[in-house]
């Protein structure tokens, strides 16, 4: 374990290792001394994993200056945890964010709230499930769950273009189904996933019980989330919606350290807001 | 890929740069067998996994083979502190390269070998100076005297060109690093048209000579992408010379596809089979062969 300490506000930051039920997962941690409340994040995997890093992590950092705490992991088979990627499923990123979770409780966050960027939202609705009223943040949420996969042939093929110009969109279940796995611009997608991602739903994960949820989106998909709002507005959530502009794709990663302060800041206000309320 | 040993340990620091805390992870041999491996990335956004765990898995399988093998971030990257830079050849990060090798070195593991990536491979040469005790280098893309946009901007049509100036206004025009930016297109651009200037092409050649003369052994790692042209160029320019009179444990190893960003399994799978190959035959069997003769 490795621990950071900040003799000005006795903020401690800790990397450490969790014992998950797939391999060790890597994670890390913040809080002052003084704090009963924060956040677990669940992030997404593959290119969108390394896309939203920075910008998770720069508002990890921002609630830690607001005095709330934060746990962040890699799921096992992603980043610096261990595991086998070829056996990464919803199921078992589930099982790795329960023991992140497991690790809010014992720092002594009375209250946690659970946060999802992009294919990580579906995980942290069924979290959430788990958590009765726990505040819920969703950056822009997976409303179809393998619209990754599109995304990123997309990306592959602007990648590609001056050498081939000839990936095709629609092939990816094809080579799938032949060789149980295909490359996602240099990312292993193994079957385990595809087909655990199939017929979910973040309505349906999260189940009747009510909470405060924000939605966040990034610029593409915004008819599919205000969709998302009006849905869980309708099954009695308090539903807020926030739309903000991304300038690319998050496989093309580039984008991914451009300052998105207004993104940061609003959803901390949000959280804040929430959390102080409880 | 080996499937990777399960009493593989590693361990997870924070270690100092300047003010600054930067993060790491050290992975443990099971075997050790007194060497370390540092595994330096370019200045790209991934956290020190990279794509696809391609830095996580490299690590561990360098660790299978009895080193201590440690891969980190640089400054705004991943868990470090620090804001983010975008890379600039002038501007190494030699300074983080030589923070990681003074903390290793506080820990006992001495005679590195550096597996670096394209700027940190760059910044690594920079270094060299303060790596007295270097045990090896593989360089994968390594910049040879331009960057990616200065390669571009040489070899690019008036379309690129076109849609460069069709964005340059005048507040960019303000912003003194957008204009060093395009000053220093124009300047290559300018170089390639009138075959007169350039960036210094020379300075490869000569850190690559000093290691051949302190008896470091190389490999160097290019796709058919990036600074490959700049390197082939380099070869017929007196660097070739310099590479033959270094012993067998120097070369290259050329891959027929684009290897810049990793942009595919395959790439990333030659690259970690390639350079576990080279460590093996190059450093390992010596290490092991002369513990043996002692």
């Amino acid at each position: 374990m490795a621990l950071k300490l900040d003799d000005k506000t006795g903020a401690e930051e800790t990397l450490e290792h969790l014992e998950g039920p797939n391999g060790l997962l890597y994670a890390w941690s913040a809080r002052r001394p003084e704090t009963t409340s924060g956040i677990l994040i669940c992030s997404s995997v593959l290119g969108e994993f390394a896309s939203n890093y920075h910008r998770e992590r720069n508002f990890s950092l921002e609630l830690l200056s607001r005095g709330l705490g934060v746990v962040r992991f890699h799921y096992a088979g992603e980043g610096n945890s261990f595991g086998d990627r070829r056996h990464v499923s919803f199921e078992s990123m589930c099982d790795d964010a329960a023991v992140a979770l497991q690790k809010a409780v014992s720092l002594g966050f009375e209250t946690v709230a659970i946060m999802g960027t992009q294919l990580g939202a579906l995980v942290a609705a069924a979290i959430a499930a788990r958590t009765p009223s726990a505040p819920l943040v969703l950056w822009e949420p997976a409303v179809e769950p393998l619209s990754f996969v599109n995304d990123a042939r997309l990306a592959s093929k602007i990648t590609f273009l001056e050498r081939s110009g000839t990936a095709d969109l629609s092939q990816w279940r094809a080579d799938l189904d032949r060789d149980g796995r295909i490359d996602l611009l240099g990312h292993d997608l193994w079957t385990p996933l595809v087909q655990s991602l199939e017929n979910l739903d973040i309505s349906g994960l999260l189940g009747d019980e009510v909470r405060p949820v924000l939605i966040a989106g990034l610029g593409s998909r915004r008819t599919k989330l205000d969709s998302l709002a009006e849905d869980l507005r309708a099954r009695g959530n308090d539903v807020s919606i926030s739309h903000f502009q991304k300038p690319e794709s998050s496989w093309l990663g580039s984008g991914s350290m451009l300052n998105v302060a207004d993104l940061i800041a609003v959803t901390a206000d949000w959280l804040v807001g929430r959390l102080e309320k409880r | 890929m080996n499937q990777i040993d399960p009493t593989l340990r590693e361990e997870l620091v924070f270690f100092p740069f300047g003010e600054n805390t930067l993060a790491g992870v050290l992975t443990i041999p099971s075997n050790p067998i007194g060497r370390t491996a540092i595994v330096a990335w370019g200045a790209g956004v991934f956290p020190s996994s990279a794509r696809n765990q391609f830095r996580t898995r490299l690590a561990r399988e360098i660790a299978q083979l009895g080193y201590h093998s440690f891969r980190f971030d640089y400054p705004g990257v991943g868990e470090a502190d620090g804001h983010y830079r975008t890379p600039v050849l002038e501007q190494p990060f030699s300074k983080e390269i030589v923070a990681v090798y003074e903390w290793l070195s506080s820990q006992g593991l001495v005679r590195p070998v550096i597996i670096a990536n394209c700027f940190g491979a760059w910044s690594t040469l920079h270094a060299l100076n303060q790596l007295p005790d270097l045990a090896g280098l593989v360089a994968y893309n390594c910049p040879i005297r331009r960057d990616h946009k200065e390669i571009r901007a040489e070899e690019a049509g008036w379309r690129w060109w076109t849609d460069r100036l069709r964005h340059l206004t005048w507040r960019r025009l303000m912003n003194r690093n957008r204009r060093q930016r395009y000053a220093k297109l124009a300047k290559a651009r300018a170089s390639a048209i009138t075959g007169v200037g350039g960036t210094n092409a020379n300075f490869f050649a000569r850190k690559v000579e000093s290691l051949v003369k302190a008896g470091v052994p190389m490999l160097f790692c290019y796709g058919d992408d990036g600074f490959r042209g700049d390197y082939e160029e380099a070869l017929d320019k007196g660097l070739r010379a310099i590479l033959e009179s270094a012993g067998p444990g120097t070369g290259s190893l050329l891959l027929p596809k684009r290897i810049e960003g990793f942009p595919t399994i395959s790439v990333q799978n030659e690259l970690t089979e390639g350079t576990v190959a080279w460590l093996r035959n190059s450093i390992t069997d010596q290490v092991l062969g002369a513990a043996g003769q002692s």
